[in-house]
C-alpha cells in the first residue's frame, strides 16, 4: 500500500477484525526543548464539540473511553464500536507546548510520520513524510478518523497552525 | 495550607472523600502579626468550583477552578500592579522579575504558593494593589488590600486536582521569614 498523502484516505471497513485504531505518530530529530515539549491531542467533533471532548496531557480519554491516548502519549487510541453516535469525526493533532523564551516550529524535525495499526500491531496505514507541511507551525492536524455512510474512514489531513493548540481546537470549534 | 485539601489532593477523586473534613484552623504561621483568622474554605467549595471551571475575566474572591485547557496547556502568568514596594515571591513557581512569576503547565506540580515579599523582621507599609494571573483563556483578578508586611505574604495558592488547576485566594493577614511561611504551607522536607 502506497503511503497516505495529505487528502487522503483509507476505508477502514477492508481491514478485517478490526476494533481499535491506533494513530501513531513516530518522528525524529529536533532538539529536546522542542520534543520534550510535544504533546498529542484527540478531538471527538460533534454537533456541539466542548473541551471536555478534547484529549490531552490532563485528560487522557474521553468519558466513555472510547478515545485515550496511548501510554506513550504519541498515539491515540480509539474503540471504533464504542464511539458515541453523536460523534462525526475524530481529529489527531500534534502540538508544541510553547515555553517562555523559547520558539519552536514542528518544521525543525527532521521526518513526521502518522503510522496507523490496528489492535494487535499490524498495521493498517501509514503516512509519507509530512515535515514539509509544518512549515512555521506549533500545531498540525495529522489526521482525521470519520463516518460516512455508517463507515469508518481515516483521511490524512496535514493542516498546519501557527498559534498552537488553541489554533488547532478553534478550528474545530472549541474555544480556550 | 488547608491540611484537608492535602488529602483531597492525595486522592484520585474528591467526590469520594466523605471522611475529609474541613479543620477548625490554620497551621500557625511564622512570626508576624496575626489579626483575624480566615475562615478556611470549605470542602463543599472545592467540590463546587470543579463542577463550574472558570474561564474569561473573573475576580477572584473564592476558591476557583481553571477549565481543563487553562489548567494544561501553556504558561500560567502572575503580575504584580501596585503594592508598593512590595514584590512578587513564589514557592514552587519561577520568579521572572520581581513583579512577574509563571508556572509551566506543561510540568506536573502538586501545590504552588505566590506571595508578597517585603523586608523580614522589620514592618512594611504596602499599598493597595492586584495580582492578575493569566492561563489561557483566563484571566483572574485578586484585589489587594493595603497592609503591613513582615515577610512573606501569601496571596493565592494553587493546587493540581484532577484535571484542574485550583485557585485559592489566601486572604491571609500574617506574614512572616520565609522559612515559616513555607513550613506553614506545607513547602519545606521534613
Amino acid at each position: 500500500m502506497p503511503d497516505l498523502i495529505p487528502g487522503g484516505n483509507v476505508a477502514l471497513r477492508e481491514v478485517a477484525n478490526l476494533t481499535m485504531l491506533r494513530i501513531g505518530i513516530e518522528y525524529a530529530g529536533g532538539d529536546a526543548v522542542l520534543t520534550d515539549r510535544l504533546g498529542v491531542a484527540a478531538i471527538a467533533v460533534g454537533a456541539h464539540t466542548h473541551h471536555d471532548d478534547v484529549v490531552f496531557a490532563n485528560q487522557p480519554t474521553t468519558a466513555d473511553e472510547s478515545t485515550r491516548l496511548g501510554r506513550d502519549r504519541a498515539s491515540v487510541d480509539i474503540v471504533l464500536s464504542e464511539v458515541p453516535d453523536d460523534v462525526e469525526r475524530i481529529a489527531v493533532v500534534l502540538f508544541w507546548h510553547p515555553a517562555t523564551g523559547a520558539k519552536r516550529t514542528l518544521s525543525q524535525l527532521r521526518s513526521l510520520r502518522v503510522v496507523a495499526s490496528d489492535q494487535d500491531g499490524r498495521p493498517v496505514t501509514r503516512s509519507r513524510d509530512l515535515v514539509e507541511f509544518a512549515s512555521s507551525t506549533t500545531s498540525l492536524i495529522l489526521t482525521e478518523v470519520y463516518r460516512r455512510n455508517g463507515e469508518w474512514k481515516l483521511r490524512l489531513i496535514a493542516q498546519g497552525f501557527a498559534n498552537g493548540l488553541p489554533e488547532a481546537l478553534n478550528h474545530y470549534e472549541v474555544h480556550p | 495550607m488547608s491540611s484537608w485539601l492535602t488529602a483531597v489532593m492525595d486522592h484520585p477523586d474528591p467526590r469520594s472523600l466523605d471522611s475529609v473534613a474541613a479543620p477548625t484552623s490554620r497551621a500557625t504561621p511564622a512570626a508576624a502579626v496575626v489579626t483575624v483568622e480566615p475562615a478556611p474554605f470549605a470542602r463543599e467549595s472545592l467540590l463546587e468550583c470543579l463542577d463550574k471551571p472558570v474561564s474569561g475575566h473573573v475576580d477572584l474572591t473564592d476558591i476557583v477552578a481553571l477549565d481543563r485547557l487553562a489548567s494544561g496547556y501553556g504558561t500560567m502568568t502572575f503580575d504584580l500592579d501596585g503594592a508598593s514596594p512590595a514584590c512578587l515571591f513564589a514557592f514552587g513557581a519561577r520568579e521572572v522579575t520581581d513583579r512577574a512569576i509563571e508556572l509551566d503547565l506543561h510540568e506536573p506540580f502538586e501545590k504552588v504558593v505566590v506571595a508578597l515579599r517585603t523586608p523580614e523582621g522589620r514592618p512594611t507599609q504596602v499599598s493597595r494593589g492586584r495580582l492578575r494571573i493569566v492561563a489561557l483563556g483566563v484571566t483572574l483578578d485578586l484585589a489587594i488590600p493595603a497592609g503591613t508586611g513582615f515577610g512573606v505574604w501569601p496571596l493565592v495558592s494553587l493546587y493540581s486536582v484532577g484535571q484542574h488547576v485550583v485557585v485559592v485566594p489566601e486572604f491571609d493577614e500574617r506574614s512572616g521569614p520565609a522559612d515559616a511561611v513555607a513550613d506553614a504551607y506545607g513547602f519545606l522536607a521534613d
